[in-house]
């Protein structure tokens, strides 16, 4: 068996307080994730992403439906201010929208690599560590 | 065989002799007849019958074709005509088409007109015989089955979409708790401890969210689709009950609401009540940090149209602009559930309020210094003016 491919940084922006705890949670029993950071509204996770000294960010797992920025219009506003920065980091939606818009409106942005459905569970995340490495 | 029958023969025999038997016929079956001169086309004698149908006096008429052909719709005599070419040309061709017309009050007459050309013995017709019958009434139900049928799609599809954004909005808190009972699954039976304890904490408040969400829910389906009885409301009494009812929120937060004199409205009282309660309520909640939230309730009479204007304005954290078109959307919220509770129904139920009060709500709001929702009423049509 080769070795499991690892994510260093996870950020999560989704607005359920016990949501982001869970998620926290399972990414660092997985064993596969360093590091984790979240954020309940999209528009300060967007801050993040666009300040210079920021640690990198390997993937997010970005929810739909959030209070003011949802899921879309962040991927939007991050295509139009973080440009090719951005496309470069692995996008995974993550959420209970079941609507198959919504799933293609999703696939049709460069960063998002996948769709998972709510909640996450471990193999989800092992799936994302393959999907990183193959990124890469 | 019945066509040997004597009563038939009496009949045309009847018809001939005595003008008021065919007179009956055509006036308890048709709605005008018509008679034209194909030798001599300037002369068109027109029953009083079809005069009376678009609304004319029958003597102000001198029988000429001319004078239908200014009244029906250009494209109808269109057809007619072609249809006139036609069955001249060959019999088996009926005359046969609905036409419209223009009536004296300016609405429009469905008539379905059919006639039959009187041939000579060469075959060459020489008259034509025609009679209207009105279908204006049967177009008219079909124009208000058509429109029905147009609602009920309306009204499927918003439910559809309703019961979608339920479903789904209910999926959230679903799976919290799934992860929450994962999570204590992984602790495993008997654990105990903070640890299980908080993440029992939060399951009850999952649920607790949820019943708060279905109860909201609720309200806003025993609102939608309803036409409720509307009769004279005093305003001033329903600002007093949805106070009274939110005593206990106020007093916590230590809010203060101050009742302006209020009309009296032509309303439901108990939807108005639940947006009285919802407007004020979020005034108190939606509160800046270290100020105490002041609601104020007033409201004018529009001296032109009578429309009356309540106003709802709070000294709370106010909405940005580009916020404001999200409120008034089923589920939408602007804050996370840590900052301040909410289900995203109350604004949408209130603006369905509105509206069936055949009225809007609208908002204005600077963020940082509070928010203002003005509801607007129609006036109380030739009701008394206090």
């Amino acid at each position: 068996m080769t070795d499991q491919n690892t994510i260093g940084c996870a950020m999560i922006v989704d607005d359920e307080p016990f949501d982001q705890m869970m998620y926290e949670r399972i990414l660092k029993r997985s064993g596969l994730v360093d590091q984790v950071i979240g954020f309940q509204y999209a528009a300060e996770a967007l801050d993040y992403l666009a300040r210079p000294d920021r640690s990198k960010v390997d993937v997010i797992f970005l929810d739909i439906n959030m209070p003011r920025m949802n899921g879309f219009e962040f991927l939007e506003a991050a295509n139009r201010d973080l440009g090719p920065a951005f496309v470069k980091v692995c996008v995974v939606m993550l959420t209970t929208s079941i609507a198959p818009e919504d799933r293609a409106r999703a696939a049709s942005y460069d960063a998002v690599r996948d769709f998972i459905s709510k909640p996450l569970g471990k193999d989800d995340v092992v799936h994302v560590a393959n999907l990183l490495a193959e990124v890469e | 065989m019945q066509d040997s029958n004597y009563l038939k023969a009496e009949l045309t025999d009847l018809i001939q002799s005595d003008e008021s038997t065919w007179n009956f016929i055509q006036q308890g079956s048709l709605d005008g007849i018509w008679y034209w001169d194909l030798e001599d086309p300037e002369n068109e004698w027109m029953s009083p019958e079809l005069w009376q149908l678009f609304g004319i006096d029958p003597a102000t008429k001198a029988h000429s074709p001319d004078e239908w052909q200014d009244i029906i719709f250009p494209e109808d005599l269109a057809l007619a005509l072609k249809n006139f070419e036609a069955h001249c040309a060959d019999p088996d061709c009926p005359y046969d088409q609905v036409v419209r017309y223009r009536h004296a009050d300016g609405s429009i007459v469905w008539v379905r007109c059919r006639g039959l050309a009187i041939r000579d013995e060469t075959g060459k017709p020489i008259r034509m015989l025609g009679a209207h019958t009105d279908l204006t009434a049967v177009k008219k139900s079909e124009e208000n089955a058509r429109e029905g049928w147009r609602a009920a799609e309306l009204a499927n599809s918003e439910l559809k979409s309703f019961a979608y954004s339920v479903s789904h909005d209910m999926k959230a808190p679903a799976n919290t708790l799934k992860l929450l009972l994962d999570e204590m699954a992984h602790l495993g039976f008997g654990a105990e401890g903070d640890e299980a304890r908080s993440i029992l904490d939060m399951a009850q408040k999952t649920v607790a969210r949820m019943q708060t969400q279905i109860d909201d829910i609720l309200d806003y389906t025993s609102v939608i689709g309803l036409e409720p009885e509307l009769e004279p409301l005093d305003l001033s009494k329903v600002a007093a009950e949805a106070v009274a009812a939110l005593q206990a929120d106020i007093l916590v937060a230590n809010g203060e609401v101050k009742i302006g004199p209020l009309p009296w409205v032509n309303g439901a009282a108990t939807q108005m009540n639940i947006l009285f309660q919802n407007l004020i309520s979020n005034g108190i909640k939606f509160r800046r940090k270290d100020v105490a939230p002041a609601v104020r309730i007033d409201a004018d009479i529009d001296p032109v149209d009578g429309k009356v204007t309540v106003r709802f304005t709070d000294n709370g954290i106010g909405i940005s602009e580009a916020d404001q078109p999200r409120i008034f959307a089923l589920f939408q919220r602007l804050h996370t559930r840590e900052n301040f509770a909410g289900t995203g129904i109350g604004l949408p139920l209130c603006l369905r309020i509105a509206m069936i009060h055949k009225g809007t709500l609208e908002v204005a709001s600077t963020p940082g210094e509070g928010t203002c929702f003005s509801l607007i009423l129609p006036g109380r049509s030739g009701g008394d003016a206090k």
